[in-house]
């Protein structure tokens, strides 16, 4: 079946973070100093099994970012390939059982009834009312037990390999943890494969009001946070870097007007300031509805504005931070004997303040990400943030507030939601932590004393 | 009977000794004096013996009595009773010793109530009587002072106070004056000689400084690597030293006398050898027993014990190469006329300018090519200023900078480019002025990048090289990061910055202050080698008149921000004429050993340079002050042989 491949901007910019990612990598092989906090990153448990959470977390993310329109079925072999106005990403290929596997309605994780109760008229022409039973998985569902079991032997074979790979890092004598790695690995690949038994027969975490799998949900709605928690610190980090460092360079009035800018900026209500920037936003994309192709298109034009936004109005706490320390390093010899050398204003803001401020930015970067994906879920709550089509926990949350009253309760969507948010947010925040240890310089010191 | 007795402590960090086997002892009355360089343990055996030791370092041996009883095996929470109470302590930073938000009569009292020395109602009056005893006047006002009102010597002296609170039986201070000026050391070393005699105590002193155990100790340890290598009394060990590295220390010291010499400074540094003496690898005297056998520290005279194979008279390390003076020309390459730098103090809603603090006022100076002259003042006289401004980084509010007869003052960037050659700069603190981000064949490049030295890349690769061996560093240090070096490696990077771009003058601002002696000596060894070869001139930025001597050919006197004195350095260090010079010279610790305290005692600090007081700046603090030096500031009086004063006595003689 061909395919025609959609990218969109947000794929782009996931691509151009991915190669930054991996320039950095790069770089850190050739300079020792920015290897070094990374290595002491590595030789924390928490850093290394976070670290493997995350990266999880960014797979099934890049999964979802690989958009296609697959082919229609053609009509007439002699007329052109007509694509669906649906994109599709390889991650909806692989859960394409539950993304097709719709019910009417809720119904409970692992239930093999809906939610509701239904008239429905029996073979025998008798009508009862009583749960439908669920479309999904077939008449005859193999038993839960047995399916975790299968999940269990099915990870045997993963074990082996991990820890194949602890013998070797073991043999080499790595300084890093990866015993902390794998085994997090190890589990996550247990959970996992558990997870795809069942779901092949069942609802995992449920359905949601219109039938939809709450799983296939959440795992779409990764893609949404990943993207936002990152494009955000990338809209960003180029108006922190830039006006911390000029304001603290130059001093004077360069100064006084970044200085103004941002305090202005700031002491304007952050939310309120979102939420006025994202309805006239969306007003002005719903008088052009011509400019969007499909509704993913609109949607994904959405997110981006909404990473814009954030990032334009986020920017002044770290632009604050850079500037102090700019003030500090300028006084600095290395900046007296450069200047005595006569080096240009740009030279010595690129090779000796910049370098000199990574700390602070990848401190600040890793930090600030769940604080992001946390946003993302309170504007798409309050209706400010993506939009309603696109999955996210936001939207998650918003559709199960209503549901909440409901007795017994509908729990499991917002379950979900949070469920996935905070494992992503806690494995950011212990990452964020081993790394601001590993590269704060007083860590180094105290080491060396 | 000894008060304090130290046996065989030993404190590591990992599997490394940093204190290993030491053992002394100080009677009451007695100073004890711990010298050696940064990193042989000295701090870490008086951390260790108040317990106080960092985290990562653990005592893994020995017993430290005071009256008898074993602090190592108190419980903490008698521990706590016995420092303050019983021990003091003195620190080395004193501005960062005292808590900025807390009055200082508030941390007093605190010690006073802690240790029960005085009922609440009079631990005011005796916090009164403590600052007095340090002697800050005025003492009932200063209670309420915050730290930062309060000057550094003052602050030393607080802290003075503080250890003293708990009437301790024994005081330890650590380097308690290597942050002051030599006036200000000169003040403290007597404050704490004459409390140690009116109330018996024991000292622990520690420092790295031999002119500061001249003045002090009774007895001395000299500690290399974790160890104690020599024993002795002050008189005995200042004689006849016998361990090879006692002799080099004193070899070290520059001197006036050892002007038309190299100093004979140890080779390498400090290492840790796995077998054998641990001084084997830098030692003059080294035969294969050293290397084999580590020595004992053996009794060799009463009261004075060695750890040497084969200790006695000195062995000159090195060959002391003389030196030729360079033949100077007569006119001068960097001509500084009337240098001003004011420094606008704003203040109020408008920020309108209130005032000036005059950093430098009125500086006149001439460095020729191949001579070296050198600013001297205390901190604070504006003389990193004078530096910074004739290098055009900080903007001169008037008088004029000319090099080889063109005006530097007022020149844009551009146009200073290619003076800019011409002039380089070695800064005081190794570790901040060298780019942590940068290889050192990056920063050596840099220089040549920006004013176009060297029209290849490969060509200024091979300068580095060239440079790196100039100034005695291995060719593999080009692809190393700053780091990985020690201070005086460190100190050789930025000198081969300096020199990279072909510079005609090199400013040094204080650039072997932060270094241990015998690096210092190094250090001042490559400076006067290089200035030979290639005729460089330096402008010698510094506070330490034992280097002034040795290095300097020509000395300016700086004091709040005007030159006071000038002349040819043999003048100023035999007959210097300004009051000011003379106290300065008198503060500096005589190294004969004797114990002799001559010299008038400088009293007061440095004023402000904003409000400077009226007439001769230095007046108030003068000891021959007349009428006149109130009311006018004194003319340049010339003396015979190029020799200038500022000083209305000299005048009148």
């Amino acid at each position: 079946m061909s395919i025609q491949p959609v990218i969109f901007p947000s794929d782009i910019l996931l691509g151009v973070l991915l190669a930054g990612g991996l320039l950095l990598v790069w770089l850190a092989r050739r300079h020792g100093y920015f290897l070094e906090p990374w290595l002491r990153v590595g030789q924390s448990a928490t850093g290394m099994a976070t670290a493997t959470v995350l990266l999880l977390y960014l797979a099934v993310g890049v999964l979802d970012s690989l958009h296609y329109r697959p082919a229609l079925p053609a009509e007439n072999a002699a007329k052109t390939v007509e694509y669906s106005p649906e994109v599709m990403s390889v991650l909806d290929a692989l859960l394409s059982p539950l993304k097709n596997g719709t019910e009417k309605t809720y119904s409970a994780p692992l239930a093999v009834h809906l939610y509701g109760k239904e008239t429905m008229t029996r073979a025998d022409g008798q009508q009862v009312r009583d749960y439908p039973p669920a479309l999904y998985g077939g008449a005859q569902r193999p038993a839960i037990g047995s399916l975790l079991l299968r999940g269990l032997l099915l990870s045997l074979p993963v074990w082996l390999v991990l820890w194949g790979g602890w013998r070797l890092a073991r043999r080499r004598r790595s300084p890093l943890r990866w015993d902390a790695a794998l085994l997090t690995a190890g589990l996550l690949a247990w959970l996992g494969l558990s997870v795809y038994e069942l779901a092949a027969h069942y609802h995992v975490l449920g359905t949601d009001k219109v039938g939809q799998d709450v799983l296939y949900q959440s795992m779409k709605s990764v893609r949404t946070g990943l993207l936002i928690g990152t494009l955000t610190t990338l809209v960003m980090l180029p108006f922190s870097l830039l006006m911390g460092a000029f304001a603290g360079y130059f001093k004077g009035w360069v100064d006084d007007l970044i200085q103004y800018i941002y305090t202005t900026l700031s002491s304007i209500p952050g939310v309120l300031l979102i939420a006025a920037a994202v309805l006239i936003m969306q007003s002005w994309m719903d008088q052009h509805p011509d400019w969007f192709a499909t509704v993913a298109e609109r949607a994904d034009a959405r997110l981006m504005a909404l990473c814009f936004i954030l990032g334009l109005t986020s920017w002044t706490s770290l632009a604050r931070l850079i500037r102090g320390e700019t003030m500090k390093l300028v006084e600095l010899d290395y900046v007296a004997a450069a200047t005595a050398f006569g080096v240009s204003h740009r030279r010595i803001i690129l090779r000796h303040i910049l370098p000199n401020l990574m700390h602070i930015v990848m401190i600040s970067v890793v930090m600030d990400f769940s604080g992001l994906v946390l946003a993302e879920a309170v504007l798409s709550y309050v209706g400010v943030g993506v939009d309603p089509t696109m999955a996210s926990w936001g939207n998650m949350i918003n559709g199960a507030r209503l549901e909440m009253a409901r007795e017994p309760v509908v729990w499991w969507q917002l379950a979900a939601a949070f469920v996935f948010m905070f494992t992503l947010v806690l494995a950011a925040n212990l990452f964020s932590d081993t790394v601001q240890t590993a590269f704060d310089p007083r860590t180094r010191q105290r080491e060396a004393a | 009977m000894s008060l304090l007795q130290v046996c065989d402590l030993t404190v590591r960090i990992g599997s490394t000794a940093i204190v290993d086997r030491v053992s002394f002892s100080i009677a009451e009355r007695q100073t004890f004096a711990l010298l050696g360089e940064s990193g042989c343990g000295k701090s870490m055996t008086a951390l260790a013996l108040m317990r106080l030791l960092p985290a990562v370092a653990k005592v893994t041996g020995g017993a430290v009595e005071l009256n008898q009883t074993d602090l190592l095996r108190l419980p903490e929470y008698a521990m706590r009773r016995v420092r303050g109470a019983q021990v003091g302590m003195v620190f080395q930073e004193p501005m960062v010793s005292l808590n900025p938000v807390m009055r200082v009569g508030q941390q007093i009292i605190e010690v006073l109530a802690c240790h029960a020395v005085a009922p609440p109602a009079q631990q005011q009056a005796e916090a009164v009587r403590l600052l007095q005893a340090v002697g800050i006047p005025e003492a009932e006002r200063r209670l309420a002072a915050y730290p930062f009102e309060l000057s550094g010597g003052m602050k030393q002296r607080i802290m003075i106070a503080m250890a003293l609170a708990g009437s301790p039986r024994l005081l330890v201070a650590d380097e308690p004056t290597t942050a002051l000026d030599v006036t200000l050391q000169k003040q403290v070393l007597n404050l704490l000689r004459q409390l140690q005699q009116q109330r018996g105590m024991g000292m622990l002193l520690i420092t790295h400084d031999l002119g500061v155990v001249a003045e002090m100790a009774d007895q001395v340890g000299v500690m290399y690597a974790g160890e104690l290598v020599e024993l002795a009394s002050r008189e005995a060990l200042f004689a006849r030293p016998q361990h090879p590295y006692t002799q080099a220390l004193f070899a070290a010291q520059p001197r006036s006398d050892r002007r038309d010499q190299s100093l004979r400074a140890l080779p390498g540094m400090v290492s840790r050898p796995l077998q054998g003496c641990r001084l084997a690898p830098r030692c003059p005297k080294v035969e294969a027993l050293c290397l084999q056998a580590a020595p004992d520290l053996l009794e060799m005279a009463e009261g004075h014990s060695v750890r040497c194979h084969f200790a006695g008279p000195a062995v000159p390390i090195g060959s002391a190469a003389t030196s030729v003076p360079p033949t100077a020309e007569e006119t001068p390459l960097l001509q500084v006329q009337d240098l001003a730098v004011h420094f606008p103090i704003r203040s109020g809603l408008l920020q309108r300018v209130t005032g000036h603090v005059r950093a430098v006022d009125g500086v006149s100076l001439a460095i020729r090519r191949g001579r070296t002259l050198a600013l001297v003042g205390e901190s604070g006289c504006g003389k990193t200023t004078v530096g910074r401004a004739i290098l055009q980084l900080l903007k001169a509010s008037s008088g004029s900078v000319r090099f080889a007869g063109a005006e530097l003052n007022g020149l844009d960037r551009r146009a200073m480019q290619p003076y800019r050659r011409a002039m380089q700069v070695i800064f005081q603190d190794p570790y901040s002025s060298l780019n942590p981000r940068m290889r050192v064949a990056d920063i050596l490049e840099e220089g040549m990048l920006a004013l176009g030295v060297g029209k290849t890349a490969a060509e200024r690769q091979a300068a580095g090289l060239r440079l790196l061996e100039q100034v005695g560093l291995p060719a593999e240090a080009a692809e190393r990061y700053p780091h990985e070096f020690s201070g005086g490696q460190r100190q050789r990077i930025a000198i081969a910055r300096a020199l990279a771009v072909k510079p005609q003058i090199i400013i040094c601002d204080e650039p072997t202050s932060a270094l241990d002696v015998s690096v210092q000596a190094q250090i001042l060894n490559l400076l006067r080698q290089l200035q030979q070869k290639q005729g460089l001139g330096y402008l010698f930025i510094s506070h330490n008149l034992a280097v002034v001597g040795y290095l300097a050919d020509e000395v300016a006197v700086m004091y709040l921000g005007r030159i006071v004195e000038s002349g040819p350095v043999q003048q100023i260090m035999q007959s210097p004429a300004h009051p000011y010079t003379q106290l300065l010279l008198s503060a500096v610790p005589s190294m004969d050993g004797t114990g002799k305290h001559t010299g008038q005692l400088a009293s007061g600090e440095l004023p402000s340079p904003i409000h400077p007081p009226a007439g001769c700046h230095f007046h108030p603090r003068c000891p021959h002050a007349m009428d006149e030096c109130a009311k006018t500031y004194p003319e340049a009086t010339a003396l015979p042989g190029e020799h200038i004063v500022r000083c209305h006595l000299c005048k009148a003689g």
